[in-house]
């Protein structure tokens, strides 16, 4: 099937509702090409993002949907696919540092979130949603794209992800959000990020400059003074901060690097079996309409022709009935035929959910170890903080 | 001269002390068990051992820290938590409560002096994994790919509360007192013992038709002293001039 059939039939598909029930629903063509700024943007204006490690979603419930896909694999892919938006954002020049964080963590000045809608190898189905540290929404789309072999094929020689133009666009639709902010919005948003973490981390010292609406929207209420050295501390915090989160991102990059050729090399394969699949189906599907037919039309004249027709044709109308029970027998055989495919995509399933099941426990082991220690490093320092604050103002120390 | 008297405990005092000999005692019981796990399966470096030893070591201090203020307002310790006993027994400074003779402003020093010393450690910690996690890398070989996961290079910012010239209000013409990567990144190099290197360019020659992208890291990486960030932004800058080739 190709491309441009492919992509046709999903829009149809997609715009007859509009939007699904997940948020503006956006069929990506595969020409997308990621947008850079015209010219340099002022580190002033540089918005840092977080992108969150995806929430697998759920597997279809139709069984031969979700045959060789399991949770294990969306597992996986939770933790690759941000990996792949992050080096497709960091290359645009929009943005400060992309990094790559655990689900729930605070103080990103941009938030990305994405859910796993469907991923076969052949369509990827993304709900993205991103939000700046005030609050503010600005949009959760669902994005989908269809990919043939012969992209694969193309991928495979360009040595680029052949989803690549679904991750563009997203990168796009961030830009254009971003560009929607003032100077004085963006300056805005750094400061609640900042002011957010220093509360999370010193609420005695910074509970007064934030408040926080019932719809969870941030707004300063004052700033610290320039030279109040609980900023400085707090400030040293959040630089440490920054760094346990880039060294998570090297944990993060190596299982993104170790997992990508037998990745790549899955859902290709899978694609690969799912179109013999689908031409073997075809193929039986045929051969029982043309042996049915075969066989109708002996008994049409067994039954309508004249003495003289049946006696004329007697030998032709046992070769239509033969000749049409071979071909249903054929296109029964081929159903069997089926079978041998649908056993190799759950098994290339199995075995590529045994390859990526050890490399997901490493990255997960390696990430509790380290924010586990770093846990326990913040409470001393939430501590320090509170005793330095109760010290230099007199104030009693609140207790938790 | 200030002298500072012990008042009695009070019932929020009480509970504050407690709190904090459960917070300090469980600390210390879960990074034993951790450096006990690490040590038995033999996965930590002489150097990474040290430093987690005394790390166990300097938790242990402040649970004994907690017990001695706890016993100072005669609290009595609850049965489900267990303080210290070795170094009760040493004489000397032990004697004078040198925290009820310090001042505010030496107590804060003090203190302060306490974080530095953790945010060094933390460095130093970071800094390690940092190496394992390269050295992983390498020992799979890569597998190509487009570049990784977080690095601060893309002309990145790190760290910084945005404070105010004043404290009255958020009004527009506030001066911004960012506290950005430059000071910090300098203080993080003196904490952690790291040394400025003399600047280097990549042994590649540098293409000074550079697009944006690959300008902001030139730039980046040309001006960083601390030399495993300009290690790290020159890697990126290669990366990224090849990803465009």
């Amino acid at each position: 099937m190709s491309m441009l059939w492919r992509n046709l039939l999903l829009v149809s598909f997609i715009l007859p509702g509009g939007c699904s029930t997940t948020g503006p629903h956006r069929a990506v063509d595969n020409g997308v090409q990621v947008e850079k700024p015209v010219g340099e943007i002022s580190e002033s204006q540089l918005l840092d993002v977080w992108i969150e490690l995806f929430d697998p979603g759920e597997l279809q419930k139709d069984e031969d949907e979700s045959k060789g896909l399991s949770m294990d694999i969306r597992k996986a892919e939770a933790r690759y696919l941000p990996v792949l938006l992050h080096n497709t954002m960091e290359k645009t020049g929009y943005w400060g540092a992309v990094r790559v964080v655990p689900r729930d963590t605070e103080g990103g000045e941009v938030l990305v979130q994405g859910v796993i809608l469907a991923s076969d190898g052949e369509r990827l189905e993304l709900k993205i949603t991103a939000l700046d540290a005030s609050g503010r929404e600005w949009f959760s789309n669902t994005y989908a794209a269809e990919v043939s072999l012969q992209a694969y094929q193309d991928a495979e020689a360009s040595g680029k992800e052949v989803f690549q133009p679904l991750f563009n666009a997203i990168a796009n639709d961030l830009a254009a959000s971003r560009a929607t902010l003032t100077a004085d919005d963006i300056q805005t948003v750094r400061r609640i990020a900042g002011l957010r973490f220093a509360t999370d981390l010193a609420p005695d010292a910074f509970s007064g400059y934030l408040q926080r609406s019932d719809d969870g929207q941030f707004t300063i209420v004052r700033l610290p003074a320039k030279d109040d050295p609980m900023v400085r501390r707090v400030s040293a915090i959040r630089e440490r901060d920054f760094l346990l989160i880039d060294t998570l991102n090297g944990h993060f990059d190596n299982f993104y690097r170790n997992m990508q050729r037998p990745y790549v090399q899955w859902r290709k394969a899978r694609l690969e079996e799912l179109e013999s699949l689908r031409a073997i189906e075809r193929d039986a599907r045929n051969r029982k309409l043309i042996g049915a037919a075969a066989i109708v039309g002996a008994i049409a004249i067994e039954v309508l022709g004249g003495n003289s027709t049946r006696a004329a044709t007697g030998s032709l109308r046992n070769v239509m009935l033969v000749g049409g029970a071979y071909a249903i027998k054929s296109g029964f055989d081929k159903d069997s035929e089926t079978m041998i495919n649908r056993d190799a995509i759950k098994e290339l399933g199995d075995s590529f959910s045994a390859e990526s099941k050890p490399l997901v426990v490493e990255v997960e082991g390696e990430s509790h170890k380290l924010t586990g220690s770093a846990e326990q490093q913040y409470a001393e320092w939430r501590t320090l903080l509170k005793q330095i604050y109760a010290t230099e103002t007199g104030l009693p120390e609140t207790v938790n | 001269m200030i002298l500072l008297f012990t008042c009695p405990a009070g019932a929020g005092q009480e509970a504050l002390l407690l709190d904090r000999l459960r917070v300090d005692s469980e600390s210390l019981r879960s990074a034993e068990q951790d450096f006990q796990r690490h040590q038995g399966r033999g996965n930590m470096g002489a150097a990474e051992s040290r430093d987690y030893a005394t790390y166990v070591d300097r938790l242990r201090q402040r649970v004994v820290r907690d017990c001695v203020a706890l016993a100072a307002v005669e609290i009595a310790i609850p049965a489900d938590l267990e303080c210290p006993q070795q170094p009760f027994s040493s004489a000397g400074p032990a004697a004078i409560d040198q925290q009820a003779e310090q001042t505010d402003a030496e107590r804060a020093a003090a203190l302060d002096a306490e974080l530095s010393t953790g945010l060094g450690t933390f460095d130093e910690k970071l800094l390690r994994e940092q190496e394992r996690v390269k050295a992983a890398r390498q020992n799979t070989g890569g597998g190509g790919g487009q570049g990784g996961a977080g690095s601060t290079a893309e002309g990145g910012r790190s760290g910084g509360l945005a404070g105010s010239g004043d404290t009255n209000g958020a009004g527009e013409s506030q001066q911004d007192g960012a506290l950005s990567a430059p000071p910090s990144t300098s203080e993080n190099a003196k904490s952690s013992g790291r040394q400025t290197a003399v600047k280097e360019r990549p042994t590649e020659s540098v293409d000074e038709n550079d697009d944006v992208v690959a300008r902001q890291l030139r730039e980046a990486a040309e001006k960083e002293a601390d030399p495993e960030l300009r290690k790290k932004l020159w890697e990126e800058y290669r990366k990224y001039k090849q990803g465009t080739r």
